[in-house]
Parts: C-alpha cells; structure tokens; sequence
C-alpha cells in the first residue's frame, strides 16, 4: 500500500483550486494592464459626458449610467414580484405541485440569453414602441422589463430557498397566537429571512449588471444620457452592450481598446464587491446553479 | 516521559499471566480550550474484554478514539502524552496511521454499512490491500461472519444490500468487515448501545467468543452488561481514571468508594 | 376586519405575481417554439448557412456547439472535481476555506462578457492563437467550473462523518477514504453539477463571439486553432439582421434548436438530481 497515490491525490487536488484562484487573477491583471493607458493618459476624461473616440473623448459616464439605470427598472420590477412569487410558492402553494413548480423555474433560467434578445427584438420593442407611440422601440426601458424577466427566476429561487430555511417552529408559534398569514409572514418569516433575501437581491443586481446580449440588443446603443435624465424611452447604452458591439472593432492596444477595457474592469470590480457582500449576507450554505 | 511503574499493571488473576497490549501514559486531551482527559494512565490486558465504564461526559468515547486516533482529523482537538502498542508509541510523527488502524480495529456506535452488498461490506477493508482470488473472497467472508455470529442468518443471501438487514445484523456486519482486517485489537464504543436487547445479547455472547484471538475494549453505559461480559473494569469520572482493576475486586471490593457508588447504584458525583 | 381585507389583499397580490411569471413563461416558451417550429425541417438542421445566415440552415452551428461543449466538459470536469474535493476533504484553516469559497463565487459572479473580453487580451492577442474554437471550449470550460464544484461540493459533504471514520477505522488513508467511499457516494453532484454547466456553456453567446466564431465561411475546424461557429453566435447574426424576414425565420428556428439542447441538458441534470438524492437517502 504506497502512499503514491494519496500524494498524486493531494497534487491534483490542490492544483486544481490553485488554477481557478490563478485564472481570476488573470482576469483581474490583464483587465487592469489593458486599461492602464486609458487610466494614465485619459485619468479622469474617462469620467465624463462624452464618447467620441475618433475626437480623442473618453468619458464612460453615459455607459455607467445607462448600465445603473437598467438595472435598477430591472429591479424595480422583479423585486417584488420574484418576493411575492416566492411568498406563495413557499407558504401558499401546495407542498405536492413544489417540485413541479421549482423545475420549472429551473428551465425558465436556463433560457440562454440571446434568446431573451431575440424576443425583445421581436416582441418587446415591437410593443414598447406601440404602446408609447415611438419612433423606435429600442428603450432603456424595453432593456430594463427584458432584463426583469432575465433575474426574476433568481430572486424567487432563492428567495424561497430563504423561507424555507425558516424552521417551522416559527410559523407555528406566530399562528398558535392567532395572527393571519400575512402577519406571520411579516412579522416571524420575513425578519428571519431577510438576509438571505438581501443576498438574492445583490446577486440579482449582479446578474443584471453582467447581462449583455439581450441588452445589447434592444437598448438601442446611444452613448448619451437621455434629455432629461428620467426619459426612460429613450435609447441609452450600458457598459455591457458597449462592450458587446464596440470591442472587436478596436484596435487592440489602442486608446479606445483601452477605455473600453477599463468600463469592463469597473463592471467587474463592482460585481465583484457585490458578490462578496451577497455571500456575507447569506447565512448558511447556499446552492447557486447560474 | 514516566515509565509503566507497578502500580499501572493490573493485579493479576490468580491463574493467569496478564499482557499489557495497550498502554496509556499521561495522556491528555483538549477540546478547544476544555481539558477532557486528564493524565490518564491505564492498560488494557490481552485477550480480555477490556470496559471503561462512567457516566455521559467522563471522557470514555474521547480515550478509545484516541487509541486508534480516530480524533486526529477531528478539528479542534489536541492531545499530549503516550499511548503504546506493544510497547510502539502510537503517537510518534513516523507511525503509518493507517497501518496503525489495522491493527486497532474500530466498531462505532451507530451501524454504518456502505451501499454495497453484504458480501462486498465484509471484504471492504481488505481488497485494496492485496488481489483476493475468488475463492480467497468467499473462505474471507465467510470465516469473518461465522466468527461475528452472522452466517447463519445471511449466507444463502451474501448479494443482498447490506442495508436490507435488521440493525442488531448490521452492526454484526460492521463487526464482521472489522475483524476481516485481522487486527489485534478490537474497540467498540458503545456497540450496543443503539441496539435491542436480543442483538445486544448475541453480540455479547459474540465478545465473549472473540477474546480468544483479539484484544477487547469496549465502552459502555450498561453496567450489567460490563458486569457480564468483561474481565477488567476502567471507570472513569469527569476526565480522569478514578479505579481500574480486575472485574471482581471493583464490583465488590473497590478501592475508591465512588466507583463502588457507581457500580451500585449508577450515581456519580465527581 | 382591516387586517382580513389587508391579509386578502396580500393573498390577491401573491397570486397576480406567480400569474404574472406563469403568463411570462408560457409566453416566452410559446412564442420560440411557435415560431420556430416553422423553420424546423431536415433540410434547415443539415445544410450549411448561406447569406450570413439569411439562407440555408445551421448544420455547422449545431456542430459548433456541440463541439465547443464537449470539450468545455472536458476541461471544466477534472478541475471543478478536484476544488470540491479540496475543499471538502482536505482544507481545514477556517481563513483559507473562505478564501476558497471565494475564488468559486468569484468565478460564479464574473459576467460572461469579461470572459469574452479576457479571451480576446490573453488568447487571442497575448498569446496569439487567434480565433480558436478550443480557446473557445477553455474559456467556457473556466466560466461553468463553479457550477459543477458547487454541486460535487454539496454532495460529497452531505454524506456523513461517519462513513468517512468508518473507512479510516479500517486502515483507509485519506485519498483511499476520497475514491472508494466519497466519490462513488458523491458522484451524483458531480454528473448534476457537469449537465447543468453543459447546458449553461451552450447558450452562452458572450465569452465566445470574440475568441472562438466567425460568421461566415466557417465550416469543421481543421485544427485546434480553427474558428468555429455556433448557434449562439448565429441567432446574434440573425437578430441583427432583424428586418430580414428570411433571416428572423431562420433566428427562430436557431433558436429553438437551441433551446432544445439546453433544454436536454437542463432536464437531465435536474433529473440526476432527484435519482441521486433519493438513492443516497436510503
């Protein structure tokens, strides 16, 4: 009985976890290499109005903008409908349809997110542009309602994965003294859970900043922050869409490859910050499949 | 590092030579910051049914793990002192711990069968270890599970899923798989404990058999038990070993008045 | 009788929501099949594309994808089996199991464009490989790795400690305790974790419409440096040429096609799942 083996064993094993921490550190380094000519040279140009890299201007600012917004329409959206969702299917659903029930949220998230732009070409823009009698229906608000749907299978996956982590005892409590469902979920559930809650929100937030195709698609790619600033049907652009179109037509080593590598840096610093306050927030083992 | 003095060897039977196999010096252990056992120093005797008997917390279930060091993955505890094996320090940094485990066999509380058949369970421990021809396998199994009194019941069936047996049969099984392995000496923590009455009693009568050719050292809650089964008697209270000796003489002539306490009426204040 | 009004209030809005999401997801999985059940035919699934796509079918996209999973699975598999292992068996210092956990949500949170954008600075320019279809399969075997060590993770420290001491007690050294008492327990997650990841690779557009597809001209890869294309990358082309009518037909049918195969893939992880777990509860 040789102690080869274990030692291989411990080789492979440790090599492993050792290339996933050397890949993100990659990522991190060649992402900041990339933007360091945009960042010395540009400096704080990178934070202003305008984008016209031809004329030598840099600034990401309507990028950023449209990015946050997006999100935040997404959220405004999803929020509570993934919370309300979750309420009922964890408290209110019958415990035999769960299983159904939660594979199929499974399938709807794993709807590759090119299809998502395809539909928002074809139906959602189509609709917007009606419904609001518009020239165009490529929005920052046909993006956020797309992007909505995109996270809402998350926030109630998880959401409910934090109700349900409540133990029963407290839902039993909170009824023996006579208070309606909605005051028990309120008052024992909600409280308890609202970490995790907390923690799906962030991830979501995350998801949605990162998305790209289907944005890239219906947001109409304007590098301006729309007149007056809460002119939601208007075209914008956000960092990830700005990526998506412009990255393959600059030149590598260029200024503007540089900007652009720098919005894709910031992206990822933020989502990064984001991911590892959500973690904090969760308080026991979560499963995250997406 | 104290020597084994006299006063560690156990006072012999009248007829028969007694063997130290295992030896506990000074042993401590911590867990985190609480001290469980302290300064232990105690032997157990070939070839006899070697009991630690105390209440819940004395330390029992901490000092047989620490023999086959089942507590070193364990997080959180540490251990100081000495434990030999034939007079090998179990302890020192070169010791092959695996090999160390076949020597020292461990039965746990709780039967634990792996999802495989009860055939496969028997020769679990030992087809790594060296290429079994078949014939070699079935004269393995069924000499394992004739001595741990379970091939009468399961012979015509040695393909079924171990975890189709009652549990009193799988614990015999997890004994079975452990003498398969051939060791010197056999720990069962609280075997029975999780058992009924008749198992306990077949696997009693299977301990009282197995000394002939292996070491025993169980630990049990049961003081009947320990007082039908066992010839040397460990009883220990919050930690430390208050008396140990020949079966007899603590039950009926205890040195410490707290271990006859115990062994009467089950009560301890220590 | 104000808080029964306001409890069924509250059970009227949780019903609308779940309606609302019902409603969405019928809709979305209507409207793909719908639409493009028209361009489904044998002719569509085993010609090449012409016209950018305008014309013809998505025979080579399909081969694109299918490829680039393959070995996405491949590279991703060892690596993600080995972290869970580590993770689960072998890493104890409280400091460095969160530094672990890190490095898997880390990796999980990274947005699939930065991966496309990495692959373009490190493979395609740094190390000059140009567009590669097996750079493609490297980068998207890295983004689902989380995926499959979560869920080998999950599985192998679910089983109990018992089994692991049981199998020491008989003399196993610890890599003995991983591959003959682990592994077998816990390889259910793992196979969960790699169908889950596969399906999650194929409809991933990002990380390789820079390193891997081109969009015309493209049909098997000769060597490893080949560009390839995909469906992902295809329905990207199509969408663009939206006003096309030939070219949105053919998008819908690439998209259901698509849809199909994440959807195998999907179902049967979720489907290993629920055998594994109820073998393991026995």
């Amino acid at each position: 009985m040789s102690a080869l083996p274990g030692r291989v064993g411990q080789i492979y094993v440790v090599s492993a976890t050792l290339i996933s921490g050397v890949v993100i550190l990659l990522i991190i380094v060649f992402l900041f290499l990339n933007s360091w000519d945009a960042i010395s040279q540009v400096g704080g140009g990178l934070f202003t109005l305008e984008w016209h890299p031809p004329n030598g201007k840099y600034g990401i600012l309507s990028m950023l903008y449209g990015s946050v917004i997006v999100t935040v329409i997404s959220l405004v959206i999803a929020v509570p409908l993934g919370i309300f969702s979750a309420i009922f299917i964890s408290e209110i659903l019958l415990p035999k349809y769960k299983p159904f029930v939660k594979s199929l949220l499974e399938i709807l998230a794993g709807i590759p997110s090119i299809i998502y732009g395809l539909i928002g070409i074809a139906f959602f823009s189509v609709w917007v542009r009606d419904f609001f009698a518009l020239q165009s229906g490529r929005t920052i608000l046909t993006a956020g309602i797309l992007l909505s749907i995109m996270i809402l299978p998350t926030i109630v996956t998880l959401t409910d994965d934090a109700l349900r982590n409540v133990p029963v005892k407290y839902r039993e409590a909170a009824r023996g003294l006579g208070l309606y469902n909605y005051e028990v979920i309120k008052s024992a559930l909600l409280p308890i859970a609202k970490g995790d809650i907390i923690g799906a929100v962030l991830l979501a937030l995350g998801r949605a900043l990162g998305e790209t195709m289907a944005v890239m698609l219906v947001i109409g790619s304007i590098d301006k922050i729309p007149q007056p600033v809460f002119n939601f049907l208007a075209p914008g652009q956000t960092i990830t869409s700005k990526l998506g179109r412009e990255i393959a037509e600059s030149a590598f080593g260029s200024l503007h490859f540089s900007s652009m590598i720098f919005m894709g840096l910031l992206l990822l610093v933020i989502v990064l910050v984001l991911t590892v306050i959500a973690q904090l927030y969760f308080k026991k083992e979560q499963r995250l499949y997406e | 590092m104290k020597k084994l003095t006299d006063s560690h060897i156990i006072d012999p039977a009248p007829c028969c030579k007694t063997v130290p196999v295992i030896e506990v010096i000074d042993y401590n252990v911590w867990f985190r910051d609480y001290h469980i056992l302290n300064d232990i120093c105690v032997s157990f005797i070939k070839n006899k049914i070697n009991c630690i008997v105390g209440p819940s917390g004395s330390g029992k279930s901490t000092l047989i793990r620490g023999i086959n060091r089942i507590n070193d993955d364990a997080e959180e505890f540490t251990s100081k002192g000495l434990i030999q094996l034939n007079g090998q320090n179990i302890y020192a940094k070169e010791l092959d711990i695996t090999k160390l485990r076949t020597q020292i066999g461990m039965v746990f509380q709780k039967p634990c069968v792996f999802p495989k058949s009860i055939a496969q369970n028997v020769l679990f421990g030992i087809e790594h270890l060296r290429k079994l021809s078949k014939h070699e396998k079935l004269q393995i199994v069924e000499d394992n599970l004739k001595a741990a009194s379970l091939w009468q019941e399961v012979s015509y069936r040695l393909n079924d899923k171990a975890n189709s047996l009652s549990i009193g049969q799988q614990q015999r099984l997890c004994i079975a798989r452990t003498l398969a392995v051939n060791p010197e000496v056999l720990l069962l923590d609280e075997p029975t404990a999780s058992l009924d009455p008749v198992s306990t009693r077949a696997i009693d009568m299977l301990r009282l058999n197995l000394k002939k050719e292996y070491t025993i050292v169980f630990v049990t809650h049961d003081i009947l038990q320990a007082k039908r089964i066992s010839d040397y008697l460990v009883f220990m209270c919050n930690g430390q070993v208050l008396e140990h000796g020949h079966k007899e003489k603590l039950f009926n002539n205890a040195d410490n008045e707290q271990t006859s306490k115990y062994l009467s009426d089950e009560y301890c204040i220590c | 009788m104000n808080r029964r009004f306001i409890n069924k209030l509250f059970y009227g809005s949780s019903w609308t929501a779940v309606a609302v999401c019902c409603l969405v997801l019928i809709f979305l999985l209507l409207t793909i099949t719908w639409n493009g059940i028209k361009s489904i035919n044998i002719e569509f699934l085993f010609t090449a594309s012409k016209n950018f796509g305008a014309g013809g079918g998505i025979f080579y996209q399909i081969l694109g994808t299918i490829l680039l999973i393959i070995f996405a699975a491949i590279i991703s598999f060892p690596i993600a089996l080995g972290m869970a292992i580590f993770r689960s068996e072998y890493l104890k210092n409280p400091l460095l199991k969160k530094l672990v956990e890190a490095f898997i949500y880390g990796l999980n949170g990274i947005p699939s464009i930065i991966f496309g954008i990495f692959g373009l600075i490190f493979f395609v320019n740094v190390l000059n490989t140009g567009i590669s279809w097996f750079v493609g399969s490297i980068v998207l075997g890295i983004m689902i790795i989380p995926t499959i060590t979560l869920s080998t993770y999950q599985s192998i420290n679910s089983i109990p400690k018992i089994y692991r001491e049981t199998a020491q007690a008989l003399g196993f050294n610890r890599w003995q305790v991983i591959t003959r008492v682990l592994l077998p327990q816990g390889i259910g997650g793992a196979i969960t974790g790699l169908l889950l990841g596969i399906a999650r690779a194929a409809g991933e557009t990002a990380p390789i419409m820079f390193i891997a597809t081109a969009f015309s001209g493209v049909d098997v890869p000769h060597s490893l440096f080949d560009p390839v294309t995909a469906l992902p990358t295809h329905i990207l082309a199509l969408a663009q040429q939206a006003t096309n009518k030939q070219a949105l037909q053919n998008g819908w049918g690439a998209s259901l096609v698509l849809l199909c195969i994440v959807m195998i893939f999907s179902i049967s992880g979720l489907f290993t799942r629920i055998i594994f777990k109820t073998t393991t509860e026995r």
